[in-house]
């Protein structure tokens, strides 16, 4: 998996891709933790890259979630795909992780 | 060696459940990469049973291939095992050691080096070991140290594997040993592990006062050792505060107990609970981001479902059971989420599930199938199954 992280408007950009599984899932996590320690605590995962996403995967979200809100922020997620909203609506985490359409949108109502 | 140490050291080797296995890469490498460093024409990770050695990995079939064994008798690296320090032998031919031995009689080995492997508790499992066709002068002392390392290496492959399976069986003591025995209620659950140890388990209580029985599938996010020991533990805060407390209270003792330890690892946990009567099949449920529990009957198919989270996913969050009930003749389904993996969506496993019903006559027989409906080549996750049936009157 590959993280690519951007800056745009106060709100740092974590844009991944490929399969957010158990084995990329530490070093999303670790990236977020990484972010909010320097000092940016808003944060959009970009997930179009995303073809599938398994429980740990939602558990790094969550866990940067929170490590986010610890620190004054959120952590927003944007551009999520079919199997990725799929798990997201039947776990009923999309009631903390919203799934905007796109990256801007999710700065744009920050 | 005496026959205590040896029968210890057996048992060791046992517990591996490594021979006659398929060559794995993590093995494969380390004697690749010993190959190498030493630029050595066969190098390999031998194993000692009782009356053969096992060739878990070598670099080629110069000597014994992968996969592939041979008697004790004549195996080098059974002599390696006998002591603690590497075994170096620079000319097989002549080394008064192996005087008589069929390794220097059949002349093929010019030089020996074996590092024993151990196993957590000292006992000697087998060797890394290295040959050349002809002598060779010893190893420096440098040279020696990387064997070691390299060797330390492959004990600590050998060690993961054994906490696996020690983590698979402390998942399967998480599972009921009984079925409560219910007039006119049929009960049964599976729990299948592919593989890797899960977080997944299922678990019913008898709730004598009220005359309720609970039934839970739970499924911690994770693998391995840790997953099952949290697994533990939210099974065992359930059990504990159950008798106590409605199912709604009762989760949110398991959420606020378990909330320490959830987070340090970032885990969280989906679940699925339901009480109900015995006499009139009142239910109350709570579904904490599970999602696949269903309801299947002679007149209607539903989903169910409500809108709480996952255990873990937010401090002090609340679970507010929903009510229905369980009819004569109806079945309470709740699957594990490789289902979603297999049949793509929610709408696709109720499908799946009222098929199961359909064509089975108790629950026992209903999980099973459902269990086969949950895999498929590709499934690396439990599939984990829990069936209640109320007899039709």
């Amino acid at each position: 998996m590959q993280i690519e992280q951007s800056e745009r408007d106060g709100v740092v950009v974590l844009s991944t891709s490929g399969r957010f599984n158990m084995m990329s899932a530490p070093r999303v996590k670790t990236r977020i933790d990484e972010t909010v320690a320097a000092g940016s605590a808003r944060i959009v995962v970009d997930l179009s890259e995303v073809d599938f996403i398994d429980s740990s995967g939602l558990g790094a979200l969550i866990g940067g979630l929170k490590t986010a809100r610890q620190a004054g922020g959120d952590l927003r997620i944007a551009a999520a795909g079919e199997q990725v909203v799929t798990v997201l609506k039947l776990t009923n985490l999309d009631r903390i992780l919203t799934p905007f359409d796109t990256v801007e949108d999710a700065i744009h109502e920050w | 060696m005496d026959n205590e140490a040896e029968d210890e050291r057996l048992a060791a080797v046992r517990a591996l459940n490594l021979f006659n296995t398929q060559p794995e890469e993590r093995f494969d490498r380390v004697v690749r990469l010993a190959q190498h460093i030493f630029n050595m024409p066969y190098v390999a990770l031998n194993l000692i049973g009782e009356e053969e050695q096992f060739t878990k990995a070598a670099t080629g079939n110069l000597f014994g291939a992968p996969t592939s064994s041979i008697p004790r008798s004549q195996s080098l690296c059974s002599l390696a095992i006998e002591s603690d320090r590497t075994l170096e032998i620079t000319d097989v031919q002549t080394d008064e050691r192996l005087t008589g031995h069929l390794v220097a009689e059949e002349g093929k080995a010019g030089y020996y080096v074996g590092a024993p492997l151990r196993s957590p508790g000292g006992q000697r499992l087998g060797a890394l070991c290295m040959v050349d066709t002809e002598p060779r002068t010893e190893l420096s002392v440098g040279q020696h140290a990387m064997l070691r390392d390299l060797a330390s290496w492959i004990e600590k492959e050998l060690a993961t594997g054994a906490d696996l399976e020690q983590g698979a069986e402390l998942q399967r003591r998480l599972l009921p040993r009984t079925i409560p025995d219910l007039p006119g209620w049929d009960l049964a659950g599976r729990c299948v592990q592919a593989g890797a140890v899960g977080g997944d388990f299922f678990d019913w209580q008898e709730l004598h006062r009220s005359g309720e029985v609970q039934i839970v599938l739970a499924d911690v996010m994770g693998k391995g050792v840790q997953a099952a020991l949290l697994a533990a533990g939210v099974r065992a805060i359930l059990r504990g505060t159950t008798p106590h407390n409605t199912l709604g209270a009762s989760i949110e003792r398991v959420a606020s107990d378990m909330d320490e330890d959830l987070n340090e690892v970032s885990s969280f946990v989906t679940m699925f609970a339901a009480r109900f009567g015995i006499t009139d099949g009142a239910m109350d449920y709570v579904d904490a981001g599970h999602g696949l529990a269903f309801l299947v009957g002679p007149d209607r198919t539903l989903r169910l479902s409500s809108a709480s989270l996952p255990i873990g996913a937010l401090p002090d969050d609340q679970w507010v059971p929903g009510h229905d009930e369980i009819r004569p003749g109806e079945a309470l389904a709740v699957v594990s989420d490789g289902f979603l993996d297999v049949h793509g969506n929610a709408a696709a496993v109720l499908d799946v599930v009222r098929e199961a019903h359909a064509v089975t006559e108790d629950a026992g027989s209903m999980a099973s199938l459902l269990v086969v409906r949950g895999m498929d080549r590709q499934t690396t996750d439990d599939v984990t199954v829990v069936v209640v049936r109320r007899a039709a009157v």
